[in-house]
């Protein structure tokens, strides 16, 4: 890795890497052709026994999840930052292995220079992309942070009059392109993204069927299966044990609700967003509202949105991101190539 | 019959007579056959091409090839025969109370032992084979000990010519011996200047053929009384035949020099070829031992050196005030 071995000389290219660095999910694009996604869980052995099995001393994503009875299981992120409070170190530190292991996933080799950007959340506190920062510079010969749904705007050239949202797990973002650097009054960030559906769902279905035993986990994967909008749409079944036997539910309502929860405190921010802006250039800004992140995937949204816009600020028009996976990191990655070698440098 | 030995050709040289000693107690045992009337037959025995061989495959091999041919030199011959090494890479043998017939039947048994053995070069099994050049005391005449082992080497230098793998005893006895003469005659100190200019003796090294002719030359211009038309028709003979005798030699070196070159081409390319091949199993090789120790070696950028905004991008005025604002947002951080 970089940091580690700066003896290495560096002299067979550049490597860029654009990072979406997401509370569920870290995307790399890097300029080598490589695009990785990693669930973002991190987890070490809880003793020597559980490291003598798993034969790793740290696993990440999937296989971290499936092994995490025997590990120390973290999800270092918590709305787009790195988690504060209790385990705040651990925290740290599986936050920067999770992005040591995104970038090792990115194959760089050691004869070249790294230069990452990555994206946060449009309103993370300085400390919080300074923590980022830290964890990344471990990783790469020069890192720049820079605002998560300005990178997906960035990626399609969409500077002018767009108003982006990127929905993750933890925030969805929200930031208004109109040919400036966005500042801090073009963006709003809130909670109600990919987790909040699925504690949403999990209260809905613990209200209606009590009997039923499941965790978030599992809800998760219900939800990226089925996830939906619409007002019609086919009914959802699924198997979930009760006392240990699989017994079929069906939560058609119950997803539609949860995913629709996510929805009014979106067009909220839009409206917010739409009614600060000059008024000249609001009927072009509701006419490209441009969807990005995981959360895009949810099936009728662009539907529902433009529906609930067309009710409270009297028309809209929205559009999704080709790749809602790795909207961000390409957009990351275009920045990283077009930033000029003097910052770069400066930064090293 | 399958040779590994590990046996060292310095190690199997270590039983046999050095180069002075080999030469000292053959001029012994041809003095006393002379005496004493006994016949005698020298022969000397060399790999054929072992220097390309030692190039291909390593000196190891070169070891192994010398050693197995002083264990079939000697068990083809008797305890009473001297056996050592000279310095031109070739086995003296010196085979006392033996005639010319017996070196043959001889040689022989050593040509076949040698072709017997199989050698093992890079996993595959090679056949390597030598040459003999052989001479014999049984002739009238003056003869010298220099005389017999010349003769044996012109033996050996034709053998390998020839392809190698065989045995040539060659007839140059009262060539070498004039030749010797002459020499001995050059060193001499120079006699009082004779009356008539006899031509110039001929050059020491000479081809073989070239100095008979120019010996036949001597005789025919030192007859003196001959008819000056004779002496004409004689003299354009001469030179015709010279010149024809010259062209020949051009031609026969050309094509020696050619073929030479050739071998060596051959070489090179076989040589060139190994070398491919085992860069190619080294390159293998190092993948294997990487993928087992899970290093990766890593996918490289398209991108050499770094890029920066073009000119030419969509926006670009805008892009670069992008750039720089995201940058003092770094720095600032």
């Amino acid at each position: 890795m970089p940091a580690t071995t700066p003896e290495t000389k560096k002299d067979a290219g550049v490597l860029y890497l654009g990072i979406d660095l997401g509370t569920s999910r870290t995307s790399v694009s890097a300029s080598n052709g490589v695009r990785e996604t990693v669930s973002s869980y991190v987890g070490y052995p809880k003793d020597v026994v559980a490291r003598k099995l798993l034969q790793k001393d740290v696993l990440f994503g999937d296989e971290a999840l499936e092994k995490r009875l025997s590990l120390d299981f973290f999800r270092p992120l918590a709305h787009g930052v790195i988690k504060s409070g209790v385990d705040s170190e651990k925290n740290v530190k599986a936050a920067a292995d999770l992005i040591g292991e995104i970038i090792r996933r990115a194959k760089p080799r050691k004869d070249e220079l790294v230069y990452a950007v990555i994206g946060a959340p449009a309103q993370a506190q300085i400390h919080s992309k300074k923590a980022i920062h830290d964890a990344a510079r471990q990783h790469v010969d020069s890192v720049m942070i820079c605002s998560e749904p300005f990178s997906v705007a960035y990626g399609l050239d969409m500077l002018d009059d767009t108003l982006v949202i990127d929905i993750g797990a933890g925030t969805t973002d929200l930031c208004r392109m109109h040919g400036t650097m966005p500042e801090d009054s073009d963006q709003l960030t809130n909670t109600f993204a990919g987790d909040h559906v699925d504690e949403t769902l999990s209260k809905l279905i613990r209200e209606k069927y009590p009997e039923a035993q499941f965790t978030i986990q599992m809800l998760k994967q219900i939800k990226e299966k089925h996830s939906n909008v619409a007002d019609s749409m086919l009914p959802v079944v699924v198997n979930l044990p009760v006392k240990g036997k699989p017994t079929p539910f069906d939560i058609t309502n119950e997803i539609r609700t949860a995913c629709r929860s996510i929805v009014s405190p979106m067009v909220d921010a839009i409206a917010e967003l739409i009614g600060t802006f000059d008024p000249e250039f609001q009927e072009k800004l509701k006419g490209r509202v441009l969807l990005g992140g995981g959360g895009s995937m949810i099936k009728g949204l662009d539907v529902e949105l433009e529906r609930q816009m067309h009710e409270k600020l009297g028309g809209g028009k929205v559009m999704r991101v080709e790749e809602p996976i790795y909207g961000g990191s390409n957009g990351a990655l275009k920045i990283a190539h077009d930033m000029p070698a003097e910052y770069w440098e400066k930064l090293r | 019959m399958s040779f590994r030995s590990s046996a060292s050709f310095r190690g199997s040289l270590k039983d046999l007579f050095t180069p002075a000693q080999i030469q000292h107690l053959m001029r012994v045992e041809f003095d006393r056959a002379q005496r004493y009337g006994y016949p005698l037959v020298l022969l000397l025995v060399g790999v054929d091409r072992l220097s390309q061989l030692q190039d291909l495959y390593g000196s190891e091999l070169r070891d192994q090839v010398e050693g197995a041919l002083v264990s079939v030199l000697r068990t083809s011959t008797r305890e009473s025969d001297s056996l050592g090494c000279l310095l031109d890479d070739s086995i003296a043998l010196l085979v006392p109370h033996t005639p010319a017939e017996g070196s043959a039947a001889m040689a022989k048994r050593i040509l076949a032992g040698m072709r017997a053995i199989s050698f093992e070069c890079d996993g595959r099994p090679t056949r390597i084979t030598v040459s003999i050049g052989g001479a014999h005391n049984n002739r009238k005449g003056e003869l010298s000990f220099e005389t017999l082992l010349e003769v044996a080497g012109e033996g050996l230098r034709v053998a390998r010519a020839s392809g190698g793998n065989r045995y040539v005893q060659s007839d140059l006895y009262e060539f070498f011996e004039q030749r010797r003469a002459r020499e001995k005659a050059a060193a001499a100190p120079a006699p009082a200047p004779a009356a008539v200019a006899s031509p110039p003796a001929a050059l020491p090294g000479l081809d073989p053929v070239m100095a008979v002719l120019g010996d036949k030359i001597r005789e025919l211009f030192g007859l003196g009384e001959l008819d000056r038309e004779i002496l004409v028709r004689i003299e354009r003979e001469v030179v015709a035949s010279a010149l024809r005798e010259m062209n020949e030699q051009l031609e026969r070196t050309t094509r020696e020099h050619r073929s030479e070159a050739q071998e060596r081409i051959e070489l090179l390319e076989r040589r060139i070829a190994k070398l491919s091949e085992s860069l190619g199993m080294t390159e293998a090789e190092l993948q294997r031992v990487m993928a087992a120790k899970s290093i990766d070696p890593g996918v490289a950028s398209i991108y050499k050196t770094v890029q920066g905004l073009s000119a030419t991008a969509v926006q670009a005025e805008l892009k670069k005030t992008l750039m720089s604002k995201i940058f003092e947002a770094n720095v600032e951080m």
